[in-house]
């Protein structure tokens, strides 16, 4: 039950505007008022490791060798060898991804394996 | 048959003999018609042995196999490194004049090692000079490949401006008046990067010359200052270095 109408049905004249009937605008339902079987999920980020620390050991010791990149030869391997593993899991994790599959028990899941799932169970 | 009408019939032929080779330049372009069934080939020879004492060759031989590039040779003198520089150098798919350049190139440090291995007069010093130029270039690749970079990125609204290039000093002050503006990111390279940029550097260093010398002099000089790791290429690297201590609390964006 709408009560502004009612209270400022007595105005004082200069009070500003009346407010507007409730018949006045109907809510129409234009779309199924439910949700859609799907999601959109733009911002899909990898789960992979970064190689932060490791690239904060190989700046330390380039500063502290004079930013001689030869005397640092384990951190430098150590470094490029989890840039090989973070390009490799994400080239993994993205495959995945695009094709969607349901893993039994998988509790964080994609928008692609979310989809999927509506797809085979939609809402009612 | 008068003398004129052989000239003509003689420029006709050799007009010939060139379309047929330009024919054949042009073949290697269609390499992508092979089926992505059809395999690489295995050309050095070692790698062959290497194959056949697993005894994987077997199994390649019944594969259907693409041809071989023409630079991919069983050659002793083949040398992948010298042919990546080659095609580096290469512009307008001039290979024959970049080659042609390199080799240039080789026989000009062949000279200044010599006369340098000539002058000196102790012994144990002679033994360090380095007379072999694939060694040398080898060695100036291994010193002018980088390990880190700083890569342009898009933060918070803000487009960061990033100068990569070290050699133009002027560059480098324009860096650092907007500083407050701009930020470089250091990111970790992939060894094709990497290789790629440490060539790179060396070939930009040798072309920055006057018209009058040639670049088989300039990058002479080049490649024997970076091998002995010193010289303008080392220098530029180190500069990239200290630009990404500078700016090492901006990694994190390259993963989040």
């Amino acid at each position: 039950m709408w009560l502004t109408d009612k209270l400022f049905a007595f105005r004082a004249p200069g009070r500003g505007r009346k407010p507007q009937p409730p018949d006045a605008t109907v809510f129409q339902a234009i779309l199924p008022l439910k949700l859609k079987d799907r999601v959109s999920g733009k911002h899909d980020k990898s789960k992979a490791g970064d190689c932060l620390y490791e690239m904060s050991l190989v700046i330390a010791c380039l500063k502290e060798n004079d930013y001689e990149n030869k005397l640092c030869q384990k951190e430098v391997s150590a470094f490029n060898g989890c840039y090989k593993k973070y390009l490799k899991e994400t080239a993994e994790s993205k495959a995945a991804q695009q094709k969607g599959i349901l893993v039994p028990g998988d509790r964080n899941m994609t928008r692609k394996q979310i989809s999927r799932l509506l797809k085979i169970r939609p809402m009612l | 048959m008068t003398s004129l009408q052989k000239l003509t019939t003689l420029a006709r032929l050799l007009s010939l003999r060139q379309q047929s080779r330009t024919e054949l330049v042009n073949a290697t372009r269609n390499y992508s018609v092979f089926n992505p069934t059809y395999v690489k080939p295995v050309f050095r020879p070692e790698e062959q042995e290497a194959l056949d004492q697993e005894e994987e060759l077997k199994a390649l031989s019944l594969l259907p196999i693409k041809p071989a590039f023409t630079d991919d040779t069983s050659s002793e003198f083949y040398d992948k490194q010298v042919n990546k520089f080659i095609n580096f150098l290469m512009r307008e798919g001039k290979k024959e004049t970049a080659r042609k350049a390199l080799e240039n190139t080789f026989e000009n440090i062949k000279r200044i090692q010599l006369e340098k291995y000539n002058k000196a007069t102790d012994p144990a010093e002679k033994e360090k000079i380095e007379l072999d130029p694939r060694a040398i270039l080898r060695q100036a690749i291994e010193n002018s490949t980088p390990v880190l970079e700083l890569l342009k990125m898009k933060k918070g609204g803000q487009t960061y401006q990033v100068i990569n290039d070290t050699f133009h000093i002027q560059f480098e002050k324009l860096a650092d008046d907007a500083l407050f503006c701009c930020i470089k990111v250091p990111v970790p390279l992939t060894e094709k990067r990497a290789q790629f940029l440490g060539m790179n550097w060396l070939i930009q260093a040798g072309k920055d010359k006057q018209m009058k010398v040639h670049l088989s002099e300039k990058l002479a000089h080049e490649l024997i200052d970076a091998a002995n790791n010193e010289g303008r290429v080392i220098k530029k690297k180190q500069e990239l270095y200290r630009q990404c201590e500078a700016n090492r609390s901006y990694a994190h964006f390259r993963w989040f």
